[in-house]
């Protein structure tokens, strides 16, 4: 009975050991990780800021002007561009704003017939983006050969009436 | 099977008792041994806790990389950050090679480090010295190419600052070692480099945008009329934060430690000036307030006055009788002076004083300039200062002052840090209720500073001002052209001015107050050889507004009537 009892015990001390030192050294390994993992968040984090320093360079608002104007063909807004609202964007007089009830989106509603006089006076104050020299003239190169073109058909048709 | 019962007797029996006494013996000590291993292993695995070198590393990482705390505009655009560059330095007692030979490879991969300047570093009797800081990493890589022990590069912090120019005068600048020397940097230091508050950042109340917009007006301004320097401020009259400060000529914080001359210094914060007519603004204010005069009141102002001696003229005269909107828009020093002559010298000291134009600003940069006050109050110092003459303060004073001329009479301190960080993630540096002090002190009743905003409201429509109007917004500002005194001898230079211009918009509700002003611009064709604010300040400040205006959604208004225009007796015609 001893004999069986104290080898239940020997047997006991033995695995007891062996699964706290497994727990010890798999606890040591995660720590191992966690250090490698704020080693590498620290590293991130460095990185993080270089690169949001260098957005901050890189969007310098001379520079974004810069591109802006070689790249963009737009123009900064102007005052007259801003509108308060919807009735703000119309030469009508009596406008009548409603509120739609699924939205609250504001509708313009037109009282009187367009005006043709007025809806003129409405195109010519519509601001045309200033477009730079250099950006016109691939435009206009683009334009040339189909003028051409439609000379040469109407030329062809002129031809072909005389011809009939 | 039964085991076998073996006896052995007689002298054999007492050897064999001795050989198993020391076998239980050193079964014994095994066993011990092996228990001492047990338990040994088990106190090892249970009670023993890990050493803690490698977390020291890590903080210790942590606050290398964090040496300074971020700074950042109103919206969150880093204006200051701290990030790691390698540095080279010489440990002699290291080195394989010989000294001339690697002051020659240094000096080729180094462009601003000579032969010789290499060669003294290297030969150095220290056991330590800086060859250069902040290398780029091509630099790194050819020094490790030598692969000489002797040459150490360690990783160092270094500020960076990415807008390089736009922003120098308000951050100011670190020195090689992060020790600040002037701006914000030097003003917040302690909270910048706080190691538990290292991960927020200080959100200043800078709008980089409208920096850019100032900046870039002012320099073509100040090269259009070849002045010798511009400054510029632009102010929320609501709560007193600045959205852009901007003083010419500027420096690269990123290169230098702080402003290198004179001319480079603060001249929003630091400059103090003569400012001129714009403390017509002040003088008429304290009138109305006072109720010494009524807004259609008026005065003489058919000839030169003479005050102890000095004759007093008009730079726009009208030569005749002028109401108060009229001496404020034509910016009648006559009328101006014999105003305050009425308002009286204690009561003009103490609306000043109110303003806070006897002290120091409260903005946060350190080396503020105090205001040159006139050393005693006589009837002449009353006269010149209601023009804005005899007194000289920053323009710091004067556009605090001129906001709460508009903003309903509250005097708001200027300040350099946003005041709402709540939108901004990580921004608790400074917290807000160490910034808000006490309510704004009330200066002029809100009735006064309605009228005040009509006629800064007439002053662009019909006076010195026209020049900065904008279509579609409601303008109001007052310019000034103030003589400079000469530098070494008594008295003015004609030739030297300050123009300047002081504007609010949308003057029908005030948001932003724009100052910008040139020193000592020349004249040029397309002003006719005018110098005065009105040619010069004002149409910069239009442009400003022009594009500043639509950047922060003012809405443009239709609005053509204005009170107090029919006390105006206008010459042609309005568009």
């Amino acid at each position: 009975m001893i004999k069986i009892f104290a080898a239940f015990a020997i047997l006991t001390v033995m695995i007891s050991t062996v699964s706290v030192y497994k727990l010890k050294q798999a606890t040591y390994d995660l720590e191992e990780t966690k250090r490698a993992i704020s080693a590498q968040i620290l590293k991130d984090r460095e990185a993080i800021k270089v690169l949001k320093a260098e957005m901050a360079y890189l969007s310098r608002p001379e520079r974004l002007e810069r591109l802006s104007r070689r790249h963009l063909v737009l123009d900064a807004p102007e005052t007259g561009q801003l509108a308060v609202n919807l009735a703000g964007l119309t030469v009508r007089d009596n406008v009548q704003m409603i509120n739609m009830p699924v939205d609250n989106f504001q509708l313009l509603l037109p009282r009187q017939k367009p005006n043709p006089m007025k809806a003129r006076r409405v195109s010519e104050t519509i601001t045309v983006a200033r477009v730079r020299a250099d950006h016109i003239e691939p435009a206009i190169k683009a334009d040339k050969p189909s003028k051409i073109v439609e000379q040469h058909s109407l030329f062809d048709r002129i031809l072909a009436k005389i011809g009939n | 099977m039964k085991p076998i019962d073996l006896r052995v007797e007689g002298t054999r029996q007492g050897a064999i008792e001795v050989a198993r006494n020391r076998l239980i013996f050193v079964m014994a000590l095994f066993a011990m041994g092996f228990l001492t291993l047990v338990v040994k292993l088990i106190s090892v695995g249970v009670f023993q806790a890990h050493s803690s070198t490698y977390y020291q590393t890590v903080s210790a990482n942590t606050s290398l990389l964090m040496a300074r705390a971020d700074i950042v505009d109103r919206n969150g655009v880093i204006l200051a950050t701290n990030l790691k560059t390698p540095s080279l330095a010489v440990v002699p007692g290291k080195l394989k090679t010989s000294p001339e030979e690697l002051a020659e490879k240094i000096a080729s991969i180094f462009p601003s480090l000579s032969y010789d300047q290499s060669l003294e570093i290297l030969s150095t009797k220290r056991s330590h010295k800086w060859i250069k800081r902040t290398l780029t990493p091509r630099q790194v890589f050819e020094i490790k190419k030598i692969g000489d022990p002797g040459l150490v590069t360690s990783d160092a912090e270094k500020r960076i600052y990415p807008h390089g120019r736009l922003v120098s005068h308000v951050l100011g600048s670190v020195d090689d070692d992060n020790k600040p020397s002037s701006g914000v940097e030097a003003f917040f230091n302690d909270q910048l480099i706080d190691p538990l508050k290292s991960e927020n950042s200080l959100v200043l109340s800078i709008d980089i945008r409208m920096q850019h917009i100032l900046n870039q007006e002012l320099a073509a301004y100040k090269e259009k009329f070849y002045a010798l320097g511009a400054a510029g401020i632009i102010l929320d009259v609501t709560n007193g934060e600045v959205l852009a400060l901007s003083s010419l000529p500027d420096f690269d914080p990123n290169d230098t430690d702080g402003p290198q001359n004179l001319d480079e210094m603060n001249k929003v914060l630091q400059g103090v000036y003569e400012l001129g007519s714009g403390f017509k603004t002040f003088t008429i204010a304290s009138a109305l307030d006072n109720k010494v005069v009524d807004i259609s009141d008026g005065y003489d102002a058919t000839k030169p006055v003479k005050v102890a001696g000095f004759t007093i003229r008009d730079d726009h005269p009208k030569a005749r009788w002028l109401n108060v909107p009229e001496i404020f828009v034509y910016s009648s020093n006559i009328g101006t002076l014999k105003m305050a002559q009425d308002i009286g010298v204690e009561r003009q000291k103490a609306f000043f004083e109110k303003l806070g134009l006897f002290k120091k600003t409260d903005i946060e940069v350190y080396g503020k300039s105090a205001p040159l006050l006139p050393k005693q109050w006589g009837p002449t110092e009353l006269a010149t200062t209601a023009y804005g003459h005899g007194i000289a303060v920053t323009p710091l004073h004067l556009a605090s002052g001129v906001a709460a001329m508009v903003n309903g009479g509250r005097l708001n301190p200027a300040t350099l840090l946003r005041k709402d960080t709540s939108h901004i993630e990580s921004a608790t540096l400074i917290s807000s209720n160490e910034v808000t002090s006490n309510v704004a002190p009330q200066v002029i009743s809100p009735d006064t500073s309605e009228i005040m905003r009509n006629l800064l409201h007439l002053v662009v429509e019909f006076g010195t001002g026209k020049n900065a109007k904008v279509d579609g917004y409601l303008i109001g500002g007052k310019t000034g052209t103030a003589i400079k005194p000469y530098k070494n001898k008594r008295g003015y230079n004609d030739k030297a001015v300050i123009s300047s211009f002081i504007s609010v918009f949308p003057i029908d509700k005030p948001k932003y107050l724009v100052f910008a002003m040139l020193d000592e611009p020349q004249g040029i064709k397309e002003t006719f050889n005018l110098i005065s604010g009105g040619m010069t300040a004002a149409p910069m400040v239009g442009n400003i507004i022009r594009r500043v205006g639509p950047l922060v959604g003012i809405v443009p208004t239709k609005q053509k009537e204005f009170d107090y225009e029919d006390l105006m007796l206008v010459s042609g015609t309005r568009k």
